[in-house]
């Protein structure tokens, strides 16, 4: 009688096991580099919102939020292109002030709105022209030059709003840029747009991976042969061209021009881009991730104003987020879990303090630190 | 040593900066001087000029108040900063200026240039904001608004709308779109809105008031819709909105819309009040009797700075107005908030603020 001997296939498991699972998730999270931090942190922020305020999960409140972030978003994609240069761009508020007068003293002169649209840009883009002249040309740094046009352009602002409101009646210009295009309204849909783009021009275009090579090195792309003059140039010229582009949007928003809006819009867009896990330093980091940063800053400032937290504590915790996300976004914080893991570890299975590890006994983060030299 | 390049750069950049301050001269507002020899030199120092619409609307009222009075008139632009004020006041003493306005950074920073005036004999007006008490009795004249007393009527006449609107036994849910956290201006509006409120409600007890905790948009349209946004969305059934300051109404008005509080048309259910006299809330106040602002406080910037040109002339030519009364020296503006029914009276198209002699 023959006999089978062929062995009896084994039983798969049906779950993974625990630590599988957590190596699995650990490599999921790696794979989404500084993006894992901020959707995990996002998420977190959301589940924490609709616990504390019934309105938090509405889609009015959402949609809300969306809107109100989508400028700060288009100024931070545009600061993101200067950063990774290695650069900053201080006059995104002001250029924003000066398009949004521009545009509604056109449109009051009865401009058709896509010219007066295109007088903003390009007024826009042209100062992005001269401060990229002027720090490749003029050897000034970037901080001082843009530092410099804050002033120029807000002083221009005021001077050509002479005090006034500059109200917006256009119904043409209003329709396009605060209506609803397809499922959501215009800004956000512009945000969108305007992210997906500059995430494929990063990612997918030569003009891209020159912008990294630049900040990552600028000496060694100039050595290569890279145009990093052209290159900054352009750098500049879109960050303003996305700063008038923002401008346009609040004023269609707002119904009006005005010189004093656009304060401190610098400072947020910077903020979502370090948030996003750039570094100041250049060569790192994308547009999505600083889109992110700025729509989790942008949404925390949301539940605290409706849990109705006074304005003071609210800063203090837009201060700390922003630490806290930079650090669990860069390279200190990405070592963080690593050191407590083996201080943990090590104190449990040996029963020893961690630095009284018996000789030739080498856990198994050693082993991964021994692997990871080799 | 100084290179050809080195040259060449200082050349073309002294000729750029000649030719910014050129342009800045030709379109620029400020510093506002008018000669008329006769009379005298009146400076005018403001905490800012540039980026304040309504403190240039002050300075400008000043400058033509005293330019109809036969005097010259020069303002210039503080920003801000105390130490850049007392220069400007000791600048206008050495020019031989009869009298200097100030418009002060601070109650106790300026002490030193109202000093140096009172050394030179030149009197010192002090107008809208206040200066501590004890440098108010060392000048001439303290010119102010009551932005308090004048808050009171606003919330008066928006308890009155509501209550008229929502019926006795019911709850109105007031919210004010405030200016900056713990600030005096932001406080004292605060303050004077709710007591006229409270007193008005005082005589209708059956109608109760929940607060929602104010916002602050600091003064700043995008800032303040993003507040205004914010808190529509936790608190869908306002009723009441008071807005410390005009120059944010377009912002408020665009967040009502957007919460779907406001049809495109402006209708609304929800009652707004408003503070500064801003000339377009008054503009459309005048054409619709049934506007949604129902009360606007005026602090008439353009009258203050007249008022206190008036003093400065009183001081320098030892004829008192009669006026500015005991001590410290003080003339204080009637309080004042217009209604749809009289908004018409305020309308001016060469001001930007309501209010003038």
């Amino acid at each position: 009688m023959a006999t089978n001997t062929t062995p009896p296939p084994t039983a798969r498991k049906p779950f993974q096991s625990l630590p599988g699972t957590i190596t699995s998730l650990r490599t999921f999270v790696s794979s989404l580099g500084s993006k894992g931090y901020l959707l995990a942190v996002g998420a977190i922020v959301l589940l924490v919102g609709s616990a504390l305020s019934q309105h938090f999960m509405t889609s009015r409140n959402l949609i809300s939020v969306l809107i109100t972030a989508s400028v700060v978003s288009i100024l931070a994609v545009g600061q993101y292109l200067v950063i990774v240069t290695g650069g900053i761009d201080l006059s995104v508020g002001a250029v924003a002030a000066v398009s949004s007068v521009i545009v509604g003293l056109a449109l009051q002169q009865g401009t058709p709105w896509p010219v007066a649209l295109l007088l903003a840009l390009l007024t826009a883009g042209l100062i992005g022209i001269f401060n990229g002249l002027m720090i490749v040309y003029g050897g000034i740094t970037p901080f001082i030059v843009t530092l410099a046009m804050m002033s120029i352009a807000r002083g221009v602002a005021y001077m050509l709003q002479t005090g006034r409101q500059v109200a917006i009646e256009d119904q043409g210009f209003l329709a396009a840029f605060t209506a609803n295009l397809g499922p959501m309204p215009a800004p956000v849909m512009i945000a969108l747009l305007v992210t997906i783009v500059f995430a494929v021009v990063m990612a997918q275009t030569r003009f891209g991976r020159r912008l990294f090579a630049l900040g990552g090195n600028a000496e060694a792309a100039r050595l290569s042969g890279l145009p990093i003059k052209r290159d900054i140039i352009g750098a500049y010229c879109l960050s303003s061209l996305l700063a008038g582009l923002g401008g346009v949007m609040i004023a269609a928003q707002l119904t009006e021009g005005s010189a004093i809006i656009g304060e401190g819009y610098e400072l947020n867009a910077i903020a979502a881009v370090v948030v996003g896990g750039a570094s100041l330093f250049g060569g790192t980091g994308d547009p999505i991730s600083a889109v992110l940063g700025g729509l989790i800053i942008a949404v925390i400032l949301n539940i605290m104003d409706l849990l109705g937290i006074q304005a003071q504590p609210q800063l203090i915790v837009k201060g700390a987020v922003i630490l806290l996300a930079v650090l669990f976004t860069s390279g200190v914080g990405n070592k963080l879990p690593g050191a407590l893991r083996k201080v943990l570890f090590q104190q449990r299975y040996t029963g020893l303090p961690a630095h009284e590890t018996p000789a030739g006994a080498e856990t198994a983060n050693q082993k991964e630190d021994a692997n990871a030299r080799r | 040593m100084i290179t050809k390049r080195t040259a060449r750069l200082a050349l073309v950049s002294s000729l750029s900066a000649a030719t910014l301050i050129g342009l800045t001269a030709c379109g620029g507002s400020a510093p506002a001087s008018t000669p008329s020899e006769e009379k005298g030199l009146i400076g005018i120092s403001m905490r800012f000029i540039a980026g304040n619409s309504w403190l240039s609307t002050m300075s400008d009222g000043a400058v033509k108040s005293g330019t109809a009075k036969g005097w010259t008139m020069e303002a210039v632009d503080a920003q801000g900063s105390a130490q850049t004020q007392i220069q400007q006041m000791r600048t206008f003493i050495n020019k031989g200026a009869k009298a200097i306005i100030i418009e002060p950074v601070g109650d106790r920073n300026v002490a030193s240039g109202i000093e140096a005036a009172k050394a030179a004999g030149v009197p010192v007006i002090v107008v809208n904001d206040r200066v501590s008490e004890e440098l108010a009795k060392k000048v001439a004249c303290n010119v102010h608004d009551d932005g308090e007393a004048t808050a009171e009527l606003v919330g008066e006449k928006a308890a009155a709308a509501a209550v008229a609107k929502k019926g006795e036994n019911s709850t109105i849910n007031l919210y004010i779109q405030a200016l900056f956290p713990q600030e005096l201006v932001t406080e004292s509006r605060e303050n004077g809105f709710m007591a006229g409120w409270n007193k008005y409600m005082e005589q209708h007890p059956t109608v109760k008031t929940k607060r929602i905790p104010n916002n602050y948009g600091e003064a700043l349209p995008d800032k303040t819709l993003t507040a205004m946004r914010n808190v529509l969305s936790g608190n869908p059934d306002i009723d009441v909105v008071f807005n410390q300051t005009d120059v944010v109404m377009p912002a408020v008005i665009e967040a009502l819309k957007g919460a779907g509080r406001m049809d495109q048309n402006g209708k609304t259910d929800v009652i707004l009040a408003g503070f500064d006299g801003g000339m377009d809330v008054i503009k459309s106040m005048a054409k619709d009797p049934a506007s949604p602002v129902v009360a606007d406080g005026l602090n008439q910037p353009a009258l203050q700075a007249a008022y206190a040109v008036d003093e400065a002339i009183a001081a320098v030519t030892g004829a008192p107005t009669g006026k500015c009364e005991g001590s410290p020296a003080t003339r204080i503006l009637p309080a004042l908030a217009v209604t749809p029914e009289n908004a018409g009276q305020y309308i001016s198209d060469d001001l930007a603020f309501a209010g003038a002699e």
